[in-house]
């Protein structure tokens, strides 16, 4: 006696089931979930694999998340602490690891983030050899660094996602700061994602005017619009949240 | 000595600040940051605003979402423990309260969210008397009652998110179990949103061909491909999710959305949320239009959701 399946559908052709754009976020926290519900609602991914030591944890969100399937487009979503889900991703986004408590810098994470790193690293590139790396963990440039040392793999495949973020803070605050929406205004922040990332003054630029040719002052400290306070905030901004 | 901003930017007018699509969301906990960040993401606002009673987790989550402006077009964010923030606003999506812990049953928590909503809805709609009511605390159906009661507005304006979570779940789950994507499985669950919700069998199909045809027994017990069991796992949903994470919070966020972009846009698409039903607060079909809801689909269904819920 057939099923409904059977009744209901007959497969005229072999299924080609291999993923074409699969993403792998190591690692369930709030920054790992934020992460995928943004991928999600973007449309970026036709499979999802969620990776994390906590099973219990990890198992609730892979299924919080396929809940919603019915309004999003990543058919697949899958999960397991073990990196075998993994396997075939385009692109794998490391967030695992011990994050700032309050006050707490950056570089304080180094050593124990390293281990998690070694033990993670060898078995994704493993299971997915031509894929490329986001790290986000703290600090992220120390740890994009050993990440490519881990892994083996070219240094154009491993990228930190460094200051973009610090970057999108200093749009937020010139935008707020002009009445103009971030999209609009343009500004550079490189170095360091962290207390010693820089500021490029010269290029923030709204409509191709350069702030600087209306204040050369711009971003000294003797400026008298106080825009060097802008990056003080998006430096400053991790730790006040 | 003129700052850089005069330099730049010459007003021409006089500028209209006044928000055209503004959402309020009261709670940021998972679910309400959840709801915020899909809203984001799917640009339904011009202007969100959050209420909560812990400031520094408000003030907190507030410059989070803030500092992502770049990456959406939400342009005002803004929050406050007074409901004087939430003026002006379109929507107003409660999801204050209590929340069930591992085991709990959503009833167990009425009391304390009757409080809650005493204390937040007489505010909420002093500042925004237009505005519609979305109520997602737990246990919905009853609270949708409570906060409709306590706000003085027309039951159309006062919607619960109810069974159109669990029909997402449903969707979810025959579309697993077919091989098919939700969006081409067709299923509705109504009535309470919880232990007591009413699948609709008859009306599960795929492509229009209704699966009860292709077996009769469809969720009944003799049924031999087990799809009651799908209905059990749609009610157990939840309890399963907060024992293994602690809550819920993303499939919530996505089904308000949903609802949320249903009633801002004025879409006229058919959707099972809570409201009145002859002196019942309970989940049947309701179109989702601008000012509400608008009317009950299939007065057949809602007999039986009456029949199942009142036995």
């Amino acid at each position: 006696m057939s099923t409904i399946k059977e009744q209901l559908i007959e497969n005229l052709i072999e299924e080609d089931k291999v993923s074409q754009s699969k993403i792998t976020i190591i690692g369930t926290g709030a920054v790992g979930m934020a992460c995928a519900i943004c991928i999600l609602l973007k449309d970026l991914a036709d499979e999802l694999a969620l990776v994390d030591v906590a099973v219990d944890k990890l198992k609730g969100e892979m299924m919080d998340l396929q809940h919603g399937s019915l309004f999003f487009n990543t058919p697949k979503i899958i999960s397991g602490k073990d990196c075998s889900v993994s396997a075939n991703s385009k692109l794998v986004i490391v967030t695992a690891g011990a994050r700032q408590q309050e006050g707490e810098s950056r570089l304080s994470l180094v050593q124990r983030n390293v281990n998690i790193m070694k033990s993670i690293i060898p078995a994704i590139v493993h299971h997915s050899p031509d894929c490329k790396m986001l790290i986000v963990s703290n600090p992220v440039d120390i740890l994009t660094y050993v990440v490519w040392k881990l892994s083996g793999l070219p240094a154009t495949r491993v990228i930190g996602s460094g200051c973009n973020l610090d970057s999108a803070r200093f749009r937020y605050l010139i935008g707020e700061k002009l009445g103009v929406h971030p999209t609009s205004c343009h500004g550079w922040i490189i170095g360091e994602h962290g207390d010693s990332s820089v500021p490029l003054w010269s290029g923030v630029n709204v409509a191709g005017v350069a702030l600087k040719t209306l204040d050369p002052k711009l971003g000294t400290d003797s400026d008298t619009g106080q825009w060097k306070n802008i990056h003080r905030q998006v430096v400053g901004r991790a730790y006040m949240e | 000595m003129s700052t850089i901003k005069e330099q730049l930017i010459e007003n021409l007018i006089e500028e209209d600040k006044v928000s055209q699509s503004k959402i309020t969301i009261i709670g940021t906990g998972a679910v309400g940051m959840a709801c915020a960040i899909c809203i984001l993401l799917k640009d339904l606002a011009d202007e969100l605003a959050l209420v909560d009673v812990a400031v520094d987790k408000l003030k907190g989550e507030m410059m989070d979402l803030q500092h992502g402006s770049l990456f959406f077009n939400t342009p005002k964010i803004i929050s406050g423990k007074d409901c004087s923030v939430s003026a002006n606003s379109k929507l107003v999506i409660v999801t204050a309260g209590a929340r069930q812990q591992e085991g709990e049953s959503r009833l167990s928590l009425v009391q304390r969210n009757v409080n809650i909503m005493k204390s937040i809805i007489p505010a909420i709609v002093h500042h925004s008397p237009d505005c519609k009511m979305l109520i997602v605390s737990n246990p919905v159906d009853i609270l949708t009652y409570v906060v409709w009661k306590l706000s003085g507005l027309p039951a159309t304006r006062v919607i619960g998110s109810g069974c159109n979570l669990d029909s997402a779940r449903f969707r979810y789950l025959i579309g697993e179990k077919l091989g098919v994507h939700p969006t081409s499985c067709h299923g509705w669950i109504i009535g309470e949103h919880g232990d007591s919700s009413v699948p609709l069998w008859s009306g599960v199909n795929v492509a229009g061909v209704a699966l009860k045809t292709l077996d009769p027994k469809l969720g009944t017990d003799s049924d031999t491909g087990q799809w009651k069991n799908i209905h059990r796992q749609v009610v157990g949903s939840a309890y399963e999710i907060i024992k293994l994470k602690g809550y819920t919070s993303w499939a919530i966020g996505l089904s308000v959305t949903d609802l949320v972009g249903s009633i801002l846009k004025n879409l006229r698409r058919v959707h099972p949320v809570s409201t009145m039903v002859k002196k019942l607060i309970l989940c049947i079909k309701y179109m989702l239009i601008h000012s509400g809801w608008l009317i009950p689909i299939f007065t057949y269904c809602y007999k039986k959701a009456v029949t199942a819920s009142t036995m």
